[in-house]
């Protein structure tokens, strides 16, 4: 009975909202007749026009959403399923749809096509969804549908402009009617729109791609279209003095921590020295909750307020840790702040337009050094001393002063490509028929040997094997690896080695009386990055990174070199390119040494415009790593 | 229809976790404390100890308490560290949840309601009244740490069947299940994917156990878990003249048959509009199968969405009535299913709802007769001889039927989705049903047949065109890409595809088309890779005859397997012509080749006439399940195949 109630009321509200009045303006014939996309050819259904309003009155946030959608395909008919999610002090107040047939015939949602549910209930927090799903849509039909929802207002408000299909005409319509409430907003990956303004603010955009996902591309935030309305002052002004407050608290020392910071940087002869220790302390003697096994109740309620907490407690939060430190580092002496950076897996930062904390979600510590600022991230486990994740690598910082409630925006420094490097060296064998077979060490530093450490250490330093010898194998049928084994895992300061006994049966392809051997192992006949011809988004390389390989190859018996040329230098300025092989053969063996560097230190967007460029030298490296050495049998009785 | 979804990750994390000082229960303290065992090598995380003991009351109603504890063993095996409690909201009530983690030195402590969650069941229905509750503590189970739960669930639903997987794919010291039964009450168990084995008895109370359970890894294309884990399904019967909340009891599948049938024959009236809608499809339409094939392909087409609700009360298997689907345009397997009947009945033509196992040919097992084994519903229709084709079975109780799957809209009146083949299945003909072997399309229906022409310049660039075509499951593969990606995508993935091969490839032309009546597909493309061939000391040029690659069918990935490997019949077939460049003459070509093996066979072979190298391959892969102590033989025919495929042509200036 009280589930048949309950059933019984839902659709009641339903039937509310669906009733609600939506004044439906008439769909246009044009709009009925369309029979292509006029957006993306390919497209399988489109946005003719959507509006969303947004006003902001009485401490709330009144949101509408009306849109109508051309169906040009089968493929295109799930747009007419549509999900609104909402927080529980959300209110979603109508929602309505209907279907229009080419031939003007309309079918409106009924009740039993809109549902409402609570989607998940966690720690005292519910999100809820409101689904409707349109009746009777085929390829050719025109939908339509509207819902509204009141919020309570929210310093921040996410407006998503750009879809998964494409958009001839979007339009936000908005309206302050508080005037206490500042409110500016900033658009995200959106061309510049039509805009007037009367009582209410009107944005409109028109003909936006709908978002495709590609290789490479930029965080997804930066990839497709929204509008980040601000409800308040900026960070230099109010949030600045909310967060010097917090951090006043938060990076408060005693007499304990003064004690430990004496005590660890006691042995250290220079200030780089005396850091290090500060450093290594906080990386690893404080467990990290999320990262290590924690039985402690470490619990709301029972968070670390302060350094010394985590300090007697042996374990914190990643914000927990790089508060120790700056408090280790203010013990010994150093001036130490607190700075807050954009995350590059989040955004790529663009200051003329980003300007709101809003942005700056990551935290790393300051320290001035011999007049100048160094930065450190202890919070990450085997990121060694001195250098930031690629994250955090070249982006703009802004270091808290919480004595004074000032900030100082300066920048992240970055590292070179040649600190991110990936080098293989092998001591090989080729047979006659054709098996390859040697020792390999393959040595990683810097960014390419954070993400492995990071790897091995998530995976399981087995389970990273084993994925390791399963991708090789899936590269070459029949290859085998033994005596595999991992060195300098749990040395950040030093490179990480991997290695292994190699043997690639059929490697060098053979004819009647060649063999013919790919000398770049690692490289030849992998797939390109970057396959495709034409590119929508740029290409967003986290940071710039070398390989160096090198390998000596004994060469089979009864054959000689029919052609050992090597390709060209190639130097790609734009791009801070350079690669180059040399090949040398003696008696009976190969030196080979392939070398390539790109980037100009960090990260590297390279536009969608530049693309044809980037792939042309892309495919020139591809190109050499392809190259073949020829050899060839030898006439009986010729010696090699 | 929906079957329970196995134990799955939960996606939300506490933000923070409450205060909570409870010590862990004996039984936890004890399963902590065993050691590790030599099997468990490898595996992410080891089950110490699980137990459900199920009490079912004589109104029917089953009460589960279930005691688990797991140890994570491996960074991966934290995902383990979770309890996921499965309900419907109108029939069962989660009464109890708990949880604890206990450190390797025998700490422990409550995962309180932070960790705590709510959600509906992830599915892709508009409405999923399913729901789970959760206790997370992956976050801080780390490795040597112990997780353990209780919970009470208490369940009133209509089903009189249970079910009990003893493990999942984690290894597991002991497993037990306890099934307390009212007096007089009868049950039938079978013991699946294991040997047979009896409970251990006492009164009305039976309890299985087994212990030191191999870790069944995940291997590529091995046998699913369904087929590897010992599962126990359980039929029960109350005392004669018991008044439950219970529904209908299945002693053999004539009773499903006929349960079914009693669910889903009302639904299946066709009201006015289905009459008339069904004329006006087949006006047209001169023959019994143009007839069928008329409303098949306006069923196919209406939209999938799924609705789940009253699933404890046998919703699942009730389909929405014909005229309610008619109207809104939409529904799931079953309402198209039934829709589709009650067109063919407006037109005279019998049919019958069909429950099926998708995805999982071996998941549906003869020795349990019960509903719960299906998750999908399609349909048998009554044809006469006229109608023919390896789709067409002949039942004895109900005639000859043409099975046919409504619900997948890219394979055709006349063929079967290529999971549900070769899977039972039962029609539900009330008193006239059967569970039958779906049937399986011969291999030679399966196939790929390319034939390529391509120039060679002096460079060694290349240019040339591809005629793909595309039959049976090959074409539904094909089909299904093109319609659910679009033309221009399908290209794109194609040409990342093949420069991924051959780097530069650009593809200028792909045009695809589609015959869904015969069930094939035709890819036309045209295509350049300005650097095919290596020209060598501006003597030598050397190319592969195969520019175009073809898919690998078979994973070979690992040196060896633990499980059988699950092969899908597969055919191949390309035809190469390439024009010589100018003042080019040929040095080398590849010898030709024949390998043959028990997964099937290959042939190449190459000839030179007239400036024109042909060069054809052909690979024919048998459907089979392959031991794992013959994956060896398995590589060694794909090592010697990509060999003989890898063998280039040399050419030199003359």
């Amino acid at each position: 009975m009280r589930t048949l109630a309950g059933a019984a009321w839902l659709a009641f509200l339903a039937a509310l909202r669906a009733q609600a009045g939506v004044d439906w303006k008439p769909v246009n014939a044009e709009e009925l007749c369309l029979k292509s996309p006029r957006v993306d050819k390919d497209a399988a259904a489109e946005i003719i026009f959507k509006e969303i309003r947004i006003e902001f009155k009485n401490g709330e946030e009144d949101v509408s959403e009306y849109a109508r959608i051309k169906i040009f395909s089968d493929r295109g008919r799930e747009q007419a399923t549509v999900s609104v999610p909402y927080f529980d002090k959300d209110k979603i107040r109508e929602a309505s749809g209907r279907t229009t047939k080419p031939g003007g015939a309309t079918q409106a949602i009924a009740a039993d096509g809109i549902f409402d549910r609570t989607v998940i209930k966690a720690n005292g927090h519910k999100i809820k969804v409101t689904s409707l799903t349109l009746p009777n849509v085929e390829a050719g039909d025109v939908i339509e549908y509207y819902w509204r929802a009141k919020k309570p207002l929210h310093a921040h408000e996410r407006i998503e402009i750009q879809a998964d299909i494409p958009s001839e005409r979007v339009r936000v319509v908005f309206k302050n009617a508080t005037p206490a409430i500042g409110v500016h907003w900033v658009f995200i990956d959106l061309p510049e729109p039509v805009q007037h303004f009367s009582d209410e603010t009107s944005l409109e955009f028109t003909d936006l791609a709908g978002i495709h996902d590609e290789p490479l591309m930029p965080p997804e935030d930066m990839a497709h279209g929204w509008i980040l309305f601000v409800c308040r002052g900026r960070f230099q002004e109010s949030e600045t003095d909310a967060l010097s407050e917090y951090l006043k608290k938060y990076l408060k020392s005693g007499g304990d921590l003064r004690r430990t910071a004496l005590e660890i940087t006691r042995d250290a002869a220079s200030d780089e020295g005396k850091l290090r220790n500060a450093y290594e302390y906080c990386q690893n003697r404080i467990k990290r909750v999320g990262e290590d096994p924690v039985v402690e109740d470490f619990v709301r309620g029972k968070q670390n307020h302060t350094p010394e907490d985590t300090l007697k407690r042996g374990i914190g939060t990643g914000s927990d840790i790089d508060a120790l430190f700056v408090a280790l580092a203010r013990a010994a002496g150093f001036e130490a702040r607190w700075t807050t950076v954009p995350d590059g897996e989040m955004v790529t930062y663009d200051r003329n337009a980003m300007e709101d904390m809003y942005f700056f979600r990551t935290h790393n510590v300051a320290v001035r050094v011999g007049g100048q600022w160094r930065f450190f991230d202890p919070a990450t486990r085997q990121l060694p001393f001195g250098m930031l994740r690629w994250q955090e690598e070249g982006q703009p910082a802004l270091i808290v002063d919480e004595s004074t409630r000032s900030v100082e925006l300066t920048h992240t420094p970055t590292t070179t490509a040649s600190a991110s490097a990936c080098n293989h060296v092998g001591m090989l064998r080729l047979d006659a028929d054709g098996t390859l077979e040697g020792d390999i060490h393959i040595g990683y530093t810097g960014h390419m040997a954070l993400e492995k450490r990071q790897k091995m250490i998530n995976q399981g330093e087995q389970q990273w094997q084993k994925n390791f010898t399963d991708d090789i194998r899936t590269r070459w049928k029949g290859a085998d690896v033994s005596d595999l084994r991992i060195e300098k895992r749990d040395d950040p300061g030093k490179p990480l080695l991997v290695i292994m006994h190699l043997r690639i049966p059929g490697y060098a392809s053979r004819t009647g009386k060649r063999l013919f051997l790919q000398p770049a192992i690692f490289q030849a006949g992998t797939a390109p990055v970057l396959a495709a011809k034409t590119r929508q988004q740029p290409v967003y390389f986290h940071y710039s990174w070398a390989e160096d390989d090198q390998y000596s190859i004994e060469l089979p018996a009864g054959y000689l070199l029919d052609s050992a040329d090597v390709p060209m230098p190639i130097v790609a300025e734009g791009l801070h390119m350079r690669y180059e092989v040399h090949a040398s053969a003696g008696e009976s063996k190969l030196a080979y040494r392939r070398s390539l560097s790109f980037g100009p230190g960090g990260w590297m967007i390279v536009p969608a415009e530049q693309y044809k460029g980037l792939k042309s030298a892309m495919d020139a490296v591809q190109k050499s790593d392809d190259h073949t050495i020829v050899l060839k049998q030898a006439a009986p009785g010729v010696s090699r | 229809m929906r079957l329970r979804p196995a134990l799955a990750g939960l996606a939300v994390w506490p933000l923070a976790a409450a205060p909570a000082a409870d010590q862990a229960p004996r039984w936890l303290a004890t399963a902590a404390q065993q050691p590790t065992p030599a099997y468990a090598a490898g595996a992410p995380a080891l089950v110490l100890w699980h137990e459900a003991e199920v009490t079912v009351d004589p109104t029917g109603k089953i009460t589960t308490t279930e005691h688990y504890a797991v140890r994570v063993l491996k960074p991966e095996g934290r995902k383990a560290a979770v309890s996921v409690k499965y309900y419907t909201p109108d029939t069962d009530k989660v009464n109890e949840l708990r949880a604890w983690l206990i450190g390797p030195s025998g700490q422990a402590r409550a995962l309180g309601k932070d960790y705590a969650a709510d959600q509906e069941v992830p599915s892709e229905s508009l409405y999923e009244q399913m729901r789970e509750r959760s206790i997370t503590g992956s976050r801080e189970c780390g490795e040597g740490m112990v997780f353990g739960y209780e919970s009470v669930v208490e369940e009133r639903s209509v089903f009189t069947q249970l079910e009990w997987q003893f493990q999942e794919r984690l290894p597991a010291m002991a497993s037990r299940y306890t099934l307390h039964t009212p007096a007089g009450w009868e049950m039938k168990t079978v013991l699946l994917n294991h040997a047979p084995m009896e409970p251990a008895a006492a009164g009305n109370t039976s309890t299985w156990e087994l212990r030191d359970l191999a870790y069944l890894e995940a291997e590529a294309d091995s046998p699913p878990i369904t087929v590897l884990a010992p599962r126990l399904a359980i039929s029960l019967f109350p005392a004669a003249g018991t008044r439950t909340t219970l529904g209908q009891t299945f002693a053999n599948w004539l009773d499903v048959s006929r349960y079914t049938a009693e669910l889903q024959d009302p639904q299946s009236m066709p009201d006015a509009a289905i009459v008339s809608r069904a004329q006006l499809l087949t006006a047209g339409a001169p023959s019994e199968i143009d007839k069928i094939r008329a409303i098949a392909g306006y069923v196919q087409n209406l939209r999938y969405v799924s609705i789940q609700m009253g699933l404890g009360r046998g919703g699942g298997y009730r389909p929405h009535p014909a005229s309610w689907v008619f109207a809104k345009g939409y529904g799931d397997c079953k309402d198209k299913a039934n829709l589709m009947r009650a067109m063919l009945r407006a037109l005279g033509i019998s049919s019958y709802p069909v429950l099926i196992y998708a995805n999982d040919a071996r998941y549906v097992r003869e020795e349990w007769p019960s509903p719960r084994q299906f998750n999908h519903c399609i349909l048998a229709i009554m044809v006469s001889e006229a109608v023919s084709g390896y789709a067409v079975v002949q039942v004895p109780s109900a005639g000859r039927l043409l099975i046919f799957d409504s619900t997948d809209p890219h394979t055709p009146l006349g063929a079967v989705p290529e999971d549900e083949q070769n899977s039972l299945a039962l029609i539900a003909a009330g008193d006239r049903g059967a569970l039958i072997r779906v049937p399986e399309a011969p291999a030679e229906n399966n196939r790929v047949e390319r034939t390529t022409e391509m120039e060679l310049g002096v460079d060694g660039s290349l240019r040339g065109s591809v005629t793909e075509r595309f039959f049976g499951s090959m074409a539904v593969r094909a089909r299904s890409q093109y319609r659910e990606n679009g033309n221009g995508e399908v290209a794109k993935t194609l040409e990342r595809w093949m420069a991924g091969h051959v780097p530069g490839t650009s593809i200028s032309l792909a045009e695809p088309s589609d015959n869904f009546p015969d069930n094939t597909f035709r890819l036309a493309l045209q295509f350049a890779a300005p650097h095919y061939g290596q020209l060598m000391q501006n003597r030598l040029l050397v190319f592969r005859p195969g520019a175009v690659p073809r898919s690998d069918f078979v994973p070979v990935t690992t040196a060896e397997r633990k499980y059988p490997l699950v092969v899908k019949g597969e055919i191949f077939r390309e035809t190469v012509k390439a024009k010589l460049p100018p003042g080019f003459a040929v040095d080398e070509i590849p010898a030709g080749a024949r390998v043959e093996g028990s997964l099937g066979i290959f042939k190449s072979t190459c000839l030179v006439k007239d400036n024109e190298i042909t060069w054809i391959r052909s690979l024919d892969i048998q459907a089979q399940v392959i031991p794992a102590a013959r994956y060896g033989e398995v590589k060694s025919f794909l090592q010697r195949v990509a060999d003989a495929e890898a063998e280039p042509i040399v050419l030199v200036r003359k």
